[in-house]
């Protein structure tokens, strides 16, 4: 099946940014496709929440969780989209890959000034999309989410109301709650040595959702 | 000359009666001035967003215009019947957002600006009580909905 939402025109047009638009509960979410590296929809990478991405072992993330919504259910329809531009590099695990689309760059608006938070950082504005809206996820954010930013971070997510109770997922929630200072650096090697090694091994020679695309070659991952 | 008529020009506004509209949110009855109520239409499915800004965490859409949703029923602590709520739309300075309201068609009223009274010391939301029918109800500014107390007296300096 092809993510692409057009039809005719295989480059994208002037004025126009190419976006792969996923959903995490009823939030739709968009990706700029110049980071988007490819998609996985292998159940065990997704259980395993392990990647290897350019040859570079990469965590996988919940996307819903680090923002604050209920976390991702475990579906068939659940994915990994990987990012990356230059060195940085992420594994983000959605509910669902709707599509890829091409975005009337003067269709998208700033976040309402109302949202006042954080999250005018983690969005760039949002768009009409379908019966409903997208929001348009910023690139550098995305690429920019480290462990080190994760555990810098908790205390601006534990201020959300509606903040899941994101524990119950092993290798993120991990990260995205308010652990005590002590107990932080002991977390990660304690997956290290709980399995983490293993899971590496099994998912090293996973085969991505990748192919190449002659005449768009800023996306090669999109038809799948 | 001068003085005489901006007393005359105070004086009639000040007295102007209020024109408020009444709803309710949750069963709770609460009012606001005519003038911040941008229209009221049925309530539209809700797209959630990832916020951390209190009460405002969706966004619904109407054609192709993009409103913010302030959880006005989070903020009563009450619950709006799921089954055919109203989006009433709330003007604000910042830009207009939607507030999920109770079924029941809001009802537009006249009080004599003397019949407001100040909102009691412990109420930060509400800006004013008055009597409609037999009912007290308290009179809301959007302006100053979800502001913690610091922020409103940032904002009266």
């Amino acid at each position: 099946m092809s993510l692409r939402g057009r039809t005719e025109q295989v480059a994208p047009a002037l004025g126009t940014m190419q976006v792969l638009v996923v959903t995490c509960g009823k939030t739709y979410l968009a990706i700029p496709g110049a980071i988007v590296r490819g998609i996985v929809e292998s159940a065990e990478a997704i259980e395993a929440r392990i990647i290897s991405l350019f040859g570079e072992s990469c965590r996988v993330t919940d996307l819903a969780a680090r923002l604050g919504l209920p976390p991702s259910a475990a579906t068939l329809d659940a994915r990994i989209i990987l990012c990356g531009e230059h060195r940085a590099k992420q594994a983000w695990q959605v509910d669902r890959a709707v599509g890829l689309t091409d975005v009337d760059l003067q269709l998208i608006t700033p976040l309402p000034p109302h949202f006042a938070g954080v999250e005018q950082s983690w969005f760039t504005g949002l768009f009409l999309f379908r019966e409903t809206v997208s929001l348009l996820l910023n690139p550098g954010w995305l690429l920019s989410q480290s462990m080190d930013a994760f555990i810098a971070q908790p205390q601006i997510e534990g201020a959300g109301a509606d903040v899941p109770p994101a524990a119950s997922e092993p290798p993120v929630a991990v990260d995205a709650t308010i652990p005590p200072p002590k107990t932080r650096k002991k977390r990660p090697s304690r997956k290290a040595a709980g399995g983490e090694d293993a899971s590496l091994n099994v998912l090293e020679n996973l085969v991505l959702e990748e192919s190449t695309d002659a005449e768009d070659d800023q996306a090669p991952w999109a038809d799948t | 000359m001068l003085r005489t008529t901006r007393h005359h020009g105070q004086t009639p506004e000040a007295a102007k009666p209020w024109s408020l509209v009444m709803f309710s949110v949750g069963g709770k009855r609460l009012a606001v001035r005519a003038e911040e109520v941008g229209g009221v239409w049925p309530w539209p499915e809700p797209m959630p967003v990832p916020s951390l800004t209190p009460y405002i965490n969706a966004v619904v859409r109407r054609g192709d215009e993009i409103f913010p949703v302030f959880d006005l029923a989070r903020l009563l602590m009450v619950q709006v019947p799921q089954k055919s709520p109203f989006c009433l739309i709330a003007k604000r300075q910042d830009g207009p957002m939607a507030v999920c309201i109770d079924p029941s068609v809001p009802t537009l009223h006249t009080v004599d600006a003397g019949a407001v009274r100040p909102a009691p010391s412990g109420s930060t939301d509400a800006i004013g009580l008055c009597s409609i029918g037999a009912e007290e109800v308290p009179i809301y500014s959007w302006a100053r909905l979800g502001q913690t107390p610091t922020d409103q007296t940032q904002q009266v300096a």
